[in-house]
């Protein structure tokens, strides 16, 4: 599955979350994996809970880190690929 | 509860075992804070009168359990057998240890039915409910259950958490011969305070923890390392040569709940011939909830909604209390620097 920027993303009901320090804890309940993620994931994630927009959560993150236009939606891109393959993610 | 047969006969929960001490009615004890009913003695637990909370009854030995048995989840002892294995046996789940025998639990963990396999001795019997079984209902009823020996400090307990074989019980044990008080020696009960009004940067609620029941598990040279004189023992079960020591004397135990100060997580005993000495490394709340998670007990790991109690429940643990990783050489000589070094660290760390 190809994504971009203008896709919307969501945490699935069978996916449970909890931000432990700065770093966030997932639990997929179909599969019983635990996963983490650093906490720059973290501020993505929570980000996507307040709006299910990648481009929005794209915009608010160029703002808030040191990082090209390029380079992050390329990293954000790959991250929300892998938690869709693990099922921490569903694309509405 | 649902009825279920033993292939054996058609036994019903009043019968005793056979081969059993004759109760002429069911005792009742205590253990954690759980007032048991049982059909056989239990030397190991306090006498206690309240209404019951569980109900144990021990079946005519057979060959287990029949019924429609879904199999959901077993786990592998040391050698990678399969030890223990859990199904759903009608409206209840059955949990059967090999060799040993079967226990049937009610969903609601009011009812518990042992059938023994017929050469399971009865301290078997009392081991695998008090030690395995136990744990498992409660897992269903408290908040969280993790297998760790704790002991009672001036600054609250502190909790070793950890597989079997780390060194939980050692530990337990030697702080108990030090005059600490004994909490538990192989799972921990916590249970989170009432919701108490306080301003909102201070955390919701603390942790208390459970006295589970008294005595440490300990193999005899394990005794040896501790006590400077043997002390008296009983047999855990049938299968195994680590002893029971509950002398009060040589392992007091708390009569009540207290605060969780800290938890200690321990790895297995390194290899290398050169160990320094004893240290302790802060884990990050991540560390902490991914250690935290295979230590917890969980009699049915399909129930949704305990699982998220249980996974909000670790995430508050390890975030609410200070959790350390602890390395030390498992050699009895080093245990006062781990003893010292344990006590005097909570109160620098924080």
């Amino acid at each position: 599955m190809t994504l971009a920027l203008n896709d919307q993303l969501r945490i699935p009901e069978e996916v449970l979350t909890s931000k432990v320090g700065e770093e966030m804890i997932l639990l997929n309940l179909q599969t019983g994996m635990y996963h983490s993620l650093d906490p720059v994931g973290t501020r993505f994630l929570e980000m996507l809970q307040r709006t299910s927009r990648l481009g929005a959560v794209h915009q608010s993150l160029l703002e808030e880190f040191d990082v090209s236009n390029a380079k992050l939606e390329s990293d954000l891109l790959k991250l929300s690929q892998d938690m869709l393959a693990r099922g921490l993610l569903v694309k509405e | 509860m649902s009825e279920v047969a033993t292939l054996a006969n058609q036994a019903n929960t009043a019968t005793r075992v056979a081969s059993g001490l004759d109760l002429p009615e069911a005792a009742r004890y205590q253990v954690c804070d759980l007032a048991l009913e049982s059909t056989i003695p239990f030397p190991e637990l306090t006498p206690a009168q309240a209404s019951p909370d569980v109900r144990f009854s021990v079946l005519p030995a057979g060959e287990g359990f029949a019924g429609d048995l879904t199999w959901f989840h077993h786990y592998a002892g040391p050698e990678n057998e399969t030890w223990l294995r859990m199904a759903d046996c009608g409206e209840d789940y059955l949990v059967r240890f090999e060799g040993y025998g079967d226990f049937l639990i009610a969903r609601d963990g009011i009812d518990v039915q042992c059938c023994p396999l017929p050469d399971t001795a009865e301290s078997t019997i009392r081991h695998l409910f008090l030690d395995q079984i136990v744990p498992l209902v409660l897992s269903r009823r408290e908040l969280l259950v993790l297998h760790a020996s704790a002991i009672l400090t001036p600054e609250g307990v502190i909790a070793f958490v950890g597989k079997s074989g780390q060194g939980k019980s050692t530990l337990a044990a030697s702080f108990a011969q030090s005059g600490f008080r004994l909490i538990s020696d192989d799972y921990l009960v916590l249970r989170k305070t009432p919701l108490r009004k306080m301003p909102q940067r201070e955390p919701a609620a603390d942790w208390i923890a459970i006295p589970s029941y008294p005595g440490v598990r300990l193999w005899p040279e394990t005794s040896d390392g501790i006590f400077t004189v043997s002390p008296e023992s009983a047999e855990i079960a049938h299968y195994t040569d680590k002893r029971r020591v509950s002398d009060p004397a040589l392992i007091p135990f708390a009569e009540g709940s207290s605060a969780l100060r800290c938890l200690y997580f321990l790895d297995d005993a390194c290899e290398d011939a050169f160990q320094p000495g004893p240290a302790i490394v802060r884990l990050s709340p991540r560390e902490a909830f991914m250690k935290l998670v295979t230590c917890a007990f969980n009699l049915d790991i399909r129930d949704k909604v305990l699982l998220e109690r249980q996974f909000e429940a670790i995430g508050q643990v390890s975030t609410e209390v200070p959790c350390f990783q602890l390395d030390y050489a498992r050699d009895f000589s080093s245990l006062p620097a781990v003893r010292q070094l344990i006590v005097d660290q909570p109160m620098r760390s924080e």
